[in-house]
């Protein structure tokens, strides 16, 4: 390269530089705007952090000692959440996988069909799960069910989506060869499709399953069952002490549950 | 004369794997034990769905069409809902770079490491919406609490997720940082910090998506945005002004899910 | 000429375009005799992958026909279009087995058509698929019985080309189509797999159809060569009359693919 060629470079060079420096900075500076204007809105400043701080410190001190009597009756509520989480991550696989096959755009036999599943899909994982245990509730009444109906909802949705997604990731040259012995749609996917995204199937529905037992813990916050329902009805007696021992037993059933998927995750996959 | 080869050849073929074997068997009967229990528990089978059917069909009614007035009155709370995902997400992700420096096994002293990170298992550890809970019954009702609640699960979350990407950093830049003098922090900032930037950034981009989801419920315990004006019209049974509701909340969460998707191509 | 048999594969005016634009092959009109080995050859991308595709109408021609054993294959009802497909044998050259199944049950899938729904639901294959399945496996050159209950991506390239074989080896196919079936192995295997090929062939009277870019290995085993340019057809017959001048001429020595397959 000539001398004025290398000049001409390393101009560009510094050029291209103090953009991109510029560039962040400009980010840097939305970024900070959108901040300033959203504490500004949601009154969040630190004349009220050091108000809240004080009010923090006396909630602490009325939740401990934890009251340790009540563990006993823990048992119950434990139990419902975990049965809901249970159920809330096993029963949308069977739905979840043949909507899955529908909607997955290598394998779809109608596209608009599996346009609306993926719309239905996307609404039923947009809806949080305390919202759908709540309308269910407002319909069926309050308890269990509508828990583990909220979560099958909310599941099949937020799996089905990674499903999909799954199987349109699948080597097109595998789905060839089968379509190319004469396979049909079904045996397709059932021998082409399935071996290969299981694993990754397996993954997501441990970790759903511990998203599952999370959500569980809270749907008694709106009458739908499980150990959040106990939590409820401790605040609202303004039993603080009673609270904290179910946060407790919420904090250690759920690093149970995390344990036992990070082992069931090794073992499986 | 032609019987005897093929008679060889089937002595010599494999037979194919065993199916049904006993562990697999005994496996299968506590699965199904687990799930009746559960079924019983839960109240859940065909019965009961069936049963229900009619209660959530009529729901269904109630909530179709979508009453469009008074609408107005949900703009503030949803916007409200934007800015606390927003607030949160920005204070989250700024704290969680130095509790997360304080998080690596590589940065930080044994002395410090290990509390930090108990105490973030324990911020992740509660879900976000007991904290507003706490929060709202300790401060009171509004959009802070909410605030609050998101910003110090996020900062349990991400700065474990920072910490990972700090203790899976190539160690060589770091020695020559070190080498040469540098302070802990500044071997951090220049040596390490580099490399974790763009899992950082993508971290950041997921979790303002998901706390803008969560904050749209946080209302639900009275921590602010449009969670608060849904909670009661379900409770009341103004069903076609929460269906309103919840068609702004579905419409807002993907609108900056598609934003976040876009922004993390520009980043890759 | 086989004489009072009709021809196996007959193909007039096949055409595909792509995207209303481009044509991967335009205007093609064979006829292939039972039991030829014909070898469609031309450097990469000038059409010879979607010809073989469209005769098993893996891939759909714009216009056109293809009659396999009299059959026009674009008249045939999906079932009867999977009928045919299970007689038709294809080799690849990326092998596509299913990497995380057994080698065994790679083979099996040869047999996919025959499986009842409720065995398919159920993965289980009969006693009789199983045993055609090592038969093939032998026929195909794995005699190591280790091999069979081994995950399909655990085994090299070669041996997973000949898993391929197995697999449309159980189908007891009339046509065997061959995408570059050797393209990705090594030069010693590459003759093995071409001659184990060309064995099976003749020795079960199978017309085969199969796409190369390496001259000589075209020339050492196909009994008829149909050169492809621009997705037309630019030569077709014996390997001895496709001279030094017709590549040159007709093959555009500016692509560099045709230059190095004297390399290979």
């Amino acid at each position: 390269m000539t001398d004025a060629k290398v000049d001409a470079k390393i101009v560009e060079a510094l050029a291209l530089r103090t953009r991109t420096r510029l560039n962040l900075m400009l980010i840097l500076l939305l970024v900070s705007a959108a901040g300033l204007w959203s504490a500004w809105e949601t009154n969040f400043n630190l004349v009220e952090l050091v108000k809240g701080w004080r009010h923090i410190n006396n909630l602490l001190a009325r939740m401990f000692p934890p009251d340790l009597e009540i563990v006993q009756n823990l048992g119950g509520p434990l139990i419902e959440t975990l049965q809901m989480a249970l159920l809330g991550t096993t029963i949308p696989i069977f739905v979840a996988i043949p909507l899955a096959w529908l909607t997955a755009t290598n394998i779809a036999p109608d596209p608009v069909l599996g346009n609306v599943i993926r719309l239905v899909l996307h609404t039923l994982r947009t809806v949080p799960e305390l919202l759908w245990a709540m309308l269910l509730v407002s319909a069926v009444g309050l308890g269990t069910f509508p828990g583990t109906l909220a979560l099958i909802l909310h599941s099949t949705g937020s799996m089905g989506k990674f499903f999909y997604e799954t199987i349109e990731a699948v080597d097109p040259g595998v789905i060839e060869a089968m379509e190319a012995t004469g396979a049909n749609r079904f045996k397709v996917i059932m021998f082409g499709i399935m071996p290969t995204v299981l694993p990754n199937y397996m993954s997501i529905v441990l970790l759903y399953w511990e998203f599952n037992n999370r959500a569980a813990t809270i749907l008694g916050l709106v009458g739908a069952g499980g150990i959040g329902l106990t939590l409820t009805h401790a605040i609202q007696d303004f039993n603080y002490k009673e609270a904290i021992t179910c946060l407790i037993a919420i904090v250690v059933i759920l690093t149970v549950i995390d344990r036992i998927s990070a082992y069931l995750r090794e073992k499986v996959i | 004369m032609a019987k005897e080869p093929k008679a060889q050849a089937q002595l010599a073929i494999p037979d194919m794997p065993a199916r049904f074997t006993a562990k697999r068997m005994l496996v299968a009967v506590l699965v199904i034990a687990v799930y009746w229990w559960s079924f019983n528990g839960t109240g859940l089978n065909p019965v009961t769905i069936i049963e229900g059917m009619p209660a959530m069909w009529d729901l269904m009614h109630h909530m179709f069409p979508p009453s469009l007035e008074k609408y107005q009155e949900l703009v503030k709370p949803a916007l409200e809902t934007v800015y606390i995902g927003v607030l949160a997400t920005i204070i989250g992700s700024v704290l969680s770079i130095p509790v997360g420096f304080l998080a690596a096994a590589n940065m930080s002293h044994p002395l410090v490491y290990h509390p930090v990170r108990l105490v973030l298992n324990v911020f992740r550890g509660v879900s976000e919406i007991i904290w507003a809970l706490l929060f709202v019954v300790a401060v009171g009702l509004g959009p802070m609490p909410g605030v609050l609640a998101l910003v110090i699960f996020a900062v349990g979350v991400q700065s474990k997720l920072v910490a990972e990407a700090v203790e899976a950093v190539d160690l060589g830049p770091l020695e020559a940082m070190r080498a040469v003098g540098a302070r802990p922090w500044k071997v951090f900032l220049y040596g390490a910090w580099p490399q974790v930037l763009p899992l950082y950034l993508t971290f950041c981009l997921y979790y303002w998506d998901h706390n803008t989801r969560q904050a749209t419920i946080l209302g639900f315990v009275g921590a602010g945005g449009l969670g608060v004006t849904l909670f009661w019209d379900i409770s009341v049974y103004e069903f076609e002004r929460a269906t309103t509701s919840v068609i702004l909340m579905i419409i807002m969460i993907t609108a900056i899910d598609r934003f976040c998707l876009f922004l993390r191509k520009k980043i890759i | 000429m086989r004489g009072s048999e009709p021809p196996m594969i007959v193909v007039s005016d096949l055409t595909k375009t792509y995207d209303g634009t481009v044509d991967a092959i335009k205007n093609i009109s064979l006829t292939i005799e039972k039991g030829e080995f014909t070898v469609i050859f031309g450097p990469s991308g000038v059409g010879k992958s979607t010809f073989l595709r469209c005769l098993n109408y893996l891939v759909k021609p714009t216009s056109g026909d293809v009659i396999i054993e009299g059959q026009s294959v674009g008249d045939l009802s999906t079932a009867k279009l999977l009928g045919l497909r299970s007689r038709v044998g294809m080799i690849f050259q990326d092998f596509n087995l299913v990497n995380r199944m057994s080698v065994l049950g790679n083979v099996m899938c040869g047999r996919l058509y025959g499986l009842s729904a409720l065995r398919a639901l159920t993965y289980s294959f009969a006693q009789a698929d199983h045993e055609a399945a090592v038969h093939a496996l032998r026929r195909a050159g794995l005699d190591d019985v280790e091999l069979y209950n081994r995950r399909a991506d655990t085994l090299s390239g070669g041996q997973r080309q000949r898993v391929g074989i197995a697999r449309m080896l159980v189908q007891n196919p009339k046509v065997i189509l061959a995408d570059e079936p050797v393209a990705s192995l090594d030069m010693k295997m590459q003759h093995i797999i071409m001659r184990l090929v060309s064995d099976i062939a003749a020795k079960d009277d199978i017309t085969v159809v199969m796409s190369l870019h390496h001259l000589d290995l075209a020339k050492q085993y196909a009994s008829r060569i149909i050169g492809l340019s621009d997705g037309q057809v630019a030569f077709d017959g014996p390997p001895k009359s496709l001279s030094d001048d017709i590549i040159d001429k007709v093959f555009k020595m500016v692509d560099d693919k045709v230059v190095s397959t004297r390399d290979d």
